[in-house]
Order: structure tokens, then sequence, then C-alpha cells
């Protein structure tokens, strides 16, 4: 890093943290209120604090009144009622309850009576004057409660009403100890894990060998059809893998079961652990193929062709050569897969049939239950073992090692991978995009199905609810909640853009004291999963700052803001290597011609940065149509997401709903992406980088 | 038949023809330079008989064994790269042994012969270092180390110092052309620094537009370059025009000296031009070997020699190079007159340049 600037302007210092300070709010807090909501347990007060609570509510009565009322509640005790406040009196003047709290209550009332009359003197005072208090407090709490509820705070009421308080404690963390069912589900949680990562990543570095070393039929067109997924709606590769595979899928019971009669497609079907294990695999391949693709992307060709002037064959150059100069991408993508499976509920739910996961249990948690804290506990179990992995494989395989070469004379790789490894090669790549390609095919056809699996007729009845004959499943049959997508990522995208790039300037130009860390709170939701950013801002925003009328639950912004925030760092990212290339003296030639800060951004900087700016907009915007993890504990029915929608209908085994607005949500994203291409391209001209490239 | 033969080789990249018809022959032993500028196919030959690229036309023999169809593994070579390509997940030493261990040499033997290497390019107790742990100059040293460890039927080396600063440059060459000729493995090494190419070559074969111009060793190239590229190229050079007095015969224009030309003209019709180097011209000679008058123009003392720019009147300009210890001790004033004269037998008639 260089150095900050030496003069900060005080003007400079404000704009810096006007621009920063929604990071804090919108990501920072959020993420922290996981944590701490994960510590918070609610459970009776203890006796003392409870008496303390009671004797300050007491003092707000009237004050005429106290006595008096005090005297009536007292009076109106029943036996039973009178022995408890005994023995609560006792306890609190520190006297050890001399007799059998569970025997019944006549020998308990008797006891109660001995036990009082054998006070000393001294003891009996104190007894008496704490005894009006303790009955209070044990019988007649709650109409005390809304007699001074004005002159309490609402927490002090809802204490005194409840007797219960909140403390902090590791139970919810201790939670699976006891709790099978959780244990279970961590159990399949980290084989599934353990499986995905064992064969995505392989795979995924198979594809991305095959498609950098040219070994691979059409390699541009194969890494496009390898990152479609990428922009798909959630949850898709596992509904049209039930399409093809399912009870009554094309492939299974139409084809194996009805024609060929192999099969019986009712009990041998995708359903259960091995789909979850297909879905995951084939939504995972993508994001593993982006980091290894860039890793071997950058590959200096020159070392294959020192190895291979030094003799090695191929096979040598490649155990020996790239495959340990790709090792830390292999290293984050093997942790990027462990992270995924482990927060993955969708596809469990969808596919899994009764496969329980440890996010799948969080899910049942926060949207059943709106257990909080055991949800914010699990959150934090998920990201320790990917974390423990990422420390571990640091330390032992990448150590103080460099995986690239020094100096910029890399150059791409020229020698041919052998022919056998072609071919292997290109029938993987083959087969892989084959597969996806006939998976994207059965959605689609899906949406103009009637009913998969019984009826093939069209119908247009997915995409017009109108035409339906089946009658009301769902508010959000219609395609009303693919607007409400559509609008939620057309509001989020310029302002997601935007603050990516004020925040990259910042960060990087003007350096306030407090930026790393900043720096550090943007990249937070590119590491941390969806569940953990969805599950804290229903924490943090539910009841922001105990106030209610600032909660952001169940409006459309909290999708905004939520979808914003996550994604952010892309652009954030696009930005800050643009502006690393740049020369810092570029803006400081506009600011000795005269040019202010605003004059600055606006003349100068934004347009070095307008691709960061689409790119971070557009990222924001895909993501508004296809996430799911985080804004699925933050839709209402008002507010409803049509990825959301999608899952919903996918895990009820509505396919033609769920294929219909996947399928339009693919035509809306291909239209962006493809009108976002030609605005880079015919756009204004493209600011090139004024950073010396050596030849 | 030579060590290394490279008959006819013709390599197109799309629309550039990067090598033309390129024939060269290099003896046992022999370390051959190929000189040009940026784009002239230099590095595209070395690559070709590498391995690294397969030309579409000619042939390749490595002492004897033809090798156009062979992967670059199989041809032994050593190969020396510009950006080094040290593997960075290898310490100096496994870069080093690498080659040895492709070829199952035994771990003990495999020490000993990377210590000898250590020891022979200068890198005593950094074996166990990453490459980026070493400094640049020290990388090509492992670079080159590696290159040889396998004493390979031939050395090829791309530019091995131009990353380097130009005070390792110089002193590195040095360690290059000792050790290559210790090791006496024949050498094919590309360039685009002719000071580098007539410090450390047996031959050099200038090279432009995918053609070698000439091959011959470094004073052949720098006395009697056989066209206009290679006489500009090579050190520097005053150019004269000349009026054929028919036969062999030539003048230069606006003066008595009468040139020969080159024994085998290429073609009618071919303008020439007369190549005198700076420090060939004199201040006194015969009358009949005087190139004109004129006056001094700019003066530059570079300590042995000082260097005089000489307007002889109208756009003519010559750069004459006079050892310091012949000047006058105040110097040569600005504007002096200075009659100037050239031996005929070191002047050099070479073909002009194409005409269109």
């Amino acid at each position: 890093m260089r150095p900050r600037p030496t003069h900060l302007r005080p003007s400079h210092l404000v704009f810096s943290y006007l621009v920063l300070a929604p990071l804090i709010l919108f990501i920072a807090v959020p993420i922290g209120a996981v944590l701490l909501e994960s510590f918070r347990i609610a459970g009776p007060m203890l006796p003392p604090t409870l008496y303390a609570l009671t004797s300050r509510a007491v003092d707000r009565l009237p004050a005429g009144e106290q006595t008096a009322q005090i005297e009536t509640w007292v009076e109106s005790l029943t036996p039973r009622e009178r022995m408890e406040a005994s023995a609560a009196s006792l306890s609190l003047i520190g006297k050890p309850v001399p007799w059998d709290r569970k025997a019944n209550f006549d020998q308990q009332i008797e006891a109660a009576g001995k036990a009082v009359a054998a006070l000393s003197p001294g003891e009996r005072k104190e007894f008496d004057a704490r005894y009006p208090l303790a009955a209070v407090m044990l019988h007649k709490r709650i109409p005390l409660a809304f007699k001074v509820r004005d002159r309490l705070s609402e927490r002090e009421f809802v204490e005194l009403r409840t007797g219960e308080a909140t403390r902090y404690g590791l139970d919810h963390y201790l939670a699976f100890l006891h709790e099978p069912r959780i244990r279970n589900a961590a159990v399949n949680s980290f084989m599934l894990a353990a499986i995905a990562c064992a064969v995505v990543v392989p795979l995924a570095f198979l594809l991305a060998y095959g498609v950098n070393r040219r070994a691979v039929p059409w390699p541009r067109a194969m890494r496009f059809v390898i990152l479609v997924p990428l922009v798909s709606p959630p949850v898709i590769m596992a509904f049209s893998a039930l399409l093809l595979f399912g009870r009554q899928g094309l492939i299974t019971k139409e084809l194996l079961d009805g024609l060929l009669g192999l099969i019986d497609a009712a009990r041998t079907n995708i359903y259960g652990f091995k789909g979850v294990v297909l879905a995951q695999v084939l939504s995972f391949t993508p994001p593993a193929f982006i980091i290894l693709d860039n890793v071997l992307s950058r590959q200096d060709g020159r070392l294959d062709e020192a190895a291979a002037s030094q003799g090695a064959s191929a096979w040598q150059t490649f155990a020996e050569v790239t495959l340990p100069c790709a090792l830390p991408g292999l290293v984050r993508a093997f942790i990027l897969v462990f992270i995924l499976s482990m927060t993955d509920f969708g596809n469990p739910l969808v596919i899994g049939k009764d496969i329980q996961v440890v996010a799948g249990v969080i899910y049942d948690e926060m949207i059943g239950f709106c257990n909080t804290p055991l949800s914010s506990a699990l959150c934090v179990w998920l990201l320790l073992p990917a974390g423990v992995m990422y420390w571990c494989l640091s330390r032992l395989l990448l150590g103080k090692r460099r995986f690239v070469s020094a100096g910029d004379l890399s150059a791409p790789p020229s020698l041919c991978v052998p022919v056998p490894a072609r071919a292997g090669l290109s029938v993987l790549a083959l087969g892989y995009a084959g597969l996806v390609f006939c998976l994207y095919a059965a959605v689609v056809a899906g949406s103009f199905t009637r009913v998969w699996g019984q009826d093939y007729s069209f119908t247009l009845a997915h995409f017009l609810p109108d035409l339906a004959v089946t009658g009301f499943i769902s508010t959000h049959q219609g395609m009303g909640v693919v607007w409400e997508s559509l609008m939620i990522s057309a509001i989020g995208a310029p302002i997601g853009g935007l603050m990516a790039i004020l925040a990259a300037f910042v960060i990087e130009r003007l350096r306030p004291p407090g930026g790393a860390f900043l720096n550090f709170v943007v990249l937070l939701p590119a590491i941390l999963p969806g569940v953990i950013f969805g599950v804290g801002y229903l924490v943090a925003f539910n009841y922001p700052f105990g106030q209610k009328s600032l909660a952001l639950t169940g409006t459309s912004a909290i999708l905004v803001t939520n979808i914003l925030f996550g994604n952010m760092f892309v652009g954030v990212l696009a930005a800050r290597s643009l502006l690393q290339r740049f020369d810092a003296s570029i803006e400081e030639a506009a600011e000795s011609l005269g040019a202010n800060l605003v004059q600055r951004l606006v003349q100068v900087v934004f347009p070095m940065l307008r691709h960061a700016l689409v790119l971070g907009g557009l990222y924001v915007f895909v993501d508004g149509l296809t996430t799911l993890s985080s804004v699925i504990f933050l839709v209402s029915p008002d507010h409803m997401l049509a990825s959301v929608a999608i899952f919903d209908f996918a895990s009820g085994a509505y396919y033609g709903l769920a294929c219909s607005k996947s399928t339009v949500i693919l035509c809306l994203v291909a239209l962006v992406m493809l009108a976002t291409g030609l605005f880079e391209r015919l756009g204004p001209r493209r600011v090139r980088a004024l950073a010396p490239r050596s030849a | 038949m030579a060590y290394l033969e490279i008959r006819n080789l013709t390599k197109r990249f799309g629309e550039v023809l990067a090598l033309d018809d390129v024939t060269l022959a290099v003896e046992a032993g022999e370390f051959v330079s190929l000189l040009g500028g940026s784009g002239c196919g230099k590095t595209t030959l070395l690559r070709a008989v590498a391995g690294f690229v397969r030309q579409d036309a000619g042939a390749i023999t490595i002492a004897g064994r033809p090798v156009d169809t062979l992967a670059p593994s199989k041809r032994d070579i050593g190969f020396v790269f510009q950006s080094y390509a040290l593997f960075p997940t290898k310490t100096v030493r496994q870069n080093i042994g690498f080659a040895l261990k492709l070829r199952g040499v035994s771990r003990r033997e495999r020490e000993a012969r990377v210590q000898k290497l250590c020891a022979a390019v200068k890198l005593d107790g950094l074996a166990d270092r990453f490459p980026h742990e070493i400094s640049g100059g020290q990388q090509q040293r492992v670079a080159l180390a590696r290159a040889i460890a396998s004493e390979p039927a031939l050395l090829l080396l791309d530019e091995p110092l131009s990353a380097l600063d130009a005070k390792i440059r110089a002193h590195l060459r040095l360690e290059i052309r000792s050790l290559v000729e210790r090791l006496g493995v024949t050498t094919l090494y590309v360039t685009h620094d002719q000071e580098e190419a007539l410090a450390i070559s047996d031959r050099i074969a200038v090279m432009d537009q995918g053609r070698i111009l000439q091959a011959g060793a470094p004073m052949a190239l720098y006395n009697r370059p056989e066209s206009r590229f290679v006489a500009e190229f090579i050190g520097e050079t005053n150019l004269l025009d000349i009026e054929r007095l028919g036969g062999r015969t030539a003048r230069i224009v606006d003066s008595p000296l009468t040139v020969s030309l080159p024994e085998k003209l290429s073609g009618n019709g071919r303008r020439y031009v007369a190549s005198i180097r700076p420090e060939h011209i004199t201040a006194e000679g015969h009358d009949d070997h005087r190139l004109g008058q004129g006056r001094v123009l700019a003066v530059t003392f570079l300590g042995p020699v000082t260097r005089v720019e000489v307007g002889l009147g109208g756009e003519r300009r010559l750069l004459v190079q006079f050892p310091s210890a012949k000047l006058p001790a105040e110097g040569l004033p600005r504007g002096a007159r200075l009659t100037l004269f050239a031996d005929p037998a070191q002047v050099t008639v070479v073909p002009d340049k194409d005409q269109a």
C-alpha cells in the first residue's frame, strides 16, 4: 500500500466517512448482530434481580397508592401463594428453605408457618421487610407491570411481565450436543461438502485446463456454457434434474421405465443424497471454474516451454509445473465449494427428500420458529470448518512459496496438449456441457408443458395464470413477482455501482483513517455465506436500535439494501484495480488545475471507472434476479422476489411455475448482459489503461 | 555437415511472414548470435530450433539428427528465457536439478552436479532459496545453470540479459561467454543489442523482416557490411551518395575519392551508397582522398575519443571520431574549418535500401 496522502483536508474526511458510513450500517452491523444474537439466551431471571426490578416498578406507582395497593394484593393471596412468597423471602434474606419444596401443598404450607415462626427476631424483621414485595414479585407481577407500563421502559416492562431476561452464553453453540436432529444434519452437511469438493474441484480444474490449453473444442463457447449457471435462478439445477431424472422424469420415467422397462421410476430416481450431490456438483462447478480459469489463464506459458526444453514430457510438465503452480487456486476453489455446500439449503430441500442439513435446519428455525439465536449460532458453526481448513491448507500447502513467475514477461502457453489428453478432456467437457444444455432445455420445455410427467401438452398457463385450470396455487403464480424482482434489481443496480466506485475511490485515493478496515468490511459479504447476511439483516433491522419505527423488515428497501451491499464488493474490487492501474498523478494534475473534489470525481475519476460502474451495477442486477440464500429470510407477502418464488414452487413440486419464471429470468439476464456488452463496446470510447505494459 | 543446420526455414503467423527462407549453419562449439530489431524473426527462429514453434517449410538438423517432428523435450536442448521462466514453486536446487531428476539421475549424484553448477554460475549458498527470494541477475544465473545441467547438445538463449540492469548485463555476458567456452557447447543467442552481439559472438547473423541479411564474424560485419541495413545497424556510419564511373569503380559525390563497388553486384539499376565509419575519417591525408571541407558544428568529448559533427554545406553532415590525443590541447572550437580525408580501402560501398 502506498502511504496515506499527507494532507487530508477536512472536507475530504467528511466526504470519506459519508461514503463509508453506509458500509458500516449495512454490512458490519448485520454481521455483528448475527454474532451477538448467537450468544443471546432468553430465560427466567434470578430472584434478586427480579426482586430489584419489582421494587423499582412499585416505586413508580403513584405515591399515595403504593401501600394500599400492595396490601390489597397481599391480602388477595391464597395460602399456597403465601407459602411460595415465604419461601422466596427466605431465600432473599439468605436463609435456605428448610422444607421439601416438592411435598404436597398442605404439608408445605404447614412447614412454612413453622419455619417463619422459628426465625430469630432480627431475621424476622428482615423477612417481614421483604415479604410483601416478594409476594408481588411472584404473583402480582403482571398487573403491576401493566399498571406502571407508562413509567417503565419497554424492556423493563417485558422483563417484569415475563419474569424472563436475556443473558449471554454458549448454549446455542452447544445445542448439537443434546439435539440429535442437529447432530445428524451436521454429519450430512459435512459428508455432502466433502463429496462436493472431491468431485467439483477436479472437474472444474480439468475443464479450466482444457479451456485454457485449447484442448477442448470451441474453448470460448465452452467457457460461456460452463459459466451460464452462475447467472441462473436458484435451485435450477436441482429441479431441472428432477425433470429429467425424478419420479416423473423424462429419462427415468418415460425412457428407462416406460420405453425400455429397465427400472421402476417410482423407486429408482434421483431423489435423495445422490440427487443433492448431483445438484451441488452442477451448481458449484461454475464458481470453482471461475477461480481455476483465472489462475490457469495467468500461468506463464514459458514455464511449460522451460520444462519441455528440460526434457519433461507433457504429463511431467503437468504434474511438476502446471499443478503445483495452480495450488493456491485449488485451495481457494476447495474452500469455496466447501462453504457453498455447507450453506446450501435450496438443493437439499428441493431434491434431497428427507436429507437434513445444517443450512436446512437454519432455514427451518428461521422461517418456522423465528429462532434467530439458534440460527445465528448455527451460521457461525457453518463458517468454522471452512475457516479452520483454509488456515490449515494455506499453512501446510502454500507456506512462503510463490506460484507465479516474477515480472510481467509471461506469455500464453504455446505447446499443444497431447492427443489422448485432448480426447479425454474433450469428452469430459462435451459431456458436461451436454448435460447442462439438456437441463436448461428441460427447464424451457417445462415452462410450456401442462403437467410434466403426466400431460405433455403445450400450454401458456405457467406464464399467464389466468389460463390455468388447476386453480389457485399461490399469490405469486403470475409474473408480477418477476416484475417486482426486476424493479428491485433496477433500483439497486445503479446505486450499487455508484456507491461501489465512490467507496473504491475513498479507499484507494483519499485513504482516510480506518480505510483498510472498511475495505475489509466491503469484502465480508464475498467471504461470508448469504445465509448469514440474510439472518443478519433480519436480526439487525427488525427492531433497529430498539425503535420499531425504523424497522426495515417487510419493506422492499431491505431487499434492495441486502442485494446491493451483498454484491458491492464486485464493483469495489473492479474500481480499485482500475484505480491502481491509473496513475494517481492524473487526478493530482486535475487538482493542480483547480478542480475541486466534485469536479475531480465527475470529470476525471468517473470516466476512468466507467467499466467498474457498469460491472458493479450489472452484478447487483443479476444477483437481484437470481439470489436466494439471503433474501429468502427478508421477503414478505407484499414484497416477494421471483427467485424465492421459484424456490417455493420447486420445493412444492410446481415445476411448471418454477420453470416459466426461470425461463423469463434467464431471458431477462441475457438481455441485460447483451445490452451491457453493447453499451461497453459501442458507448463512449473505453478509457484505456495508461499503465505501460511491457511487450 | 555443420552441427546445427537450418535450411530454407519459413514460418507464417497469419498475414505476417516471420521467417522467410532462412538458411544458417552453425559449427560444433560455435557461438552464433541472431541480431535484429523487434519483429525481425530472430526469436521465432530460435523457438523453431527449440521446437516451440513448428515451421511451415524447411528443415532443421541438430548433430546430424533431423528434429522437425520431434517435441522440444526430445531435441536435447537447453533454453534460457528472457523472463527466466524459473519454476516458482521449486527452489534453486530443484530448478537446476529438474532435468537430472527427469533423467532419473540418483539423488546423490544430482546433489553433486547441482553443487558444481551452482559454483560454476556463482550461486553458492543460494541453493535453498526460492526464485522470488533472489535478484534478477541471480535468477538468470539459475536459468543458465538449469539450461546446461543436462549437458544439452545445443544451448539456446532468448535475450537472456535484456531484463537486467546495464551493469549486470555487461558483467553477465562475459560470464556466459566464458562458461559456454569452457563447456564447448554449441550456442545460438538472440539479442537486439548490437554491442552485446559484437562482444560475445563468434559469428553474428543479422536479421531483418524474417531474413538473414548477412552472417559473419563481428569484425567482418563491422568492416565489410554487405547492405545499408547492416552498415547502419552495427556501429555508426556515414552514408554518402556515389556516382558510378563504369565498371566496378565509383566516385563519391562532390569529392575526388574513388571507391570500388562490391564484387557481386546485386542486379542492374540498383542504387549504392558509400559507408565510412566515423573513426576512419581523418583531418589530414592525400589530396585524392579528400572528402570535403566543412565547419565544426558540435563537439562531444568522450574521454579517449572526441566526436565531431562537421557540416559540409547544405544538408550534408559527417560524423567524425578523432582520438582525443591527436586534437589540440584547447580542443576544437565550434565553427572551425576542417578538411576531411578517408582511405578508400576503408570505404565500403553497399546497396541502398530497396526503392519502392
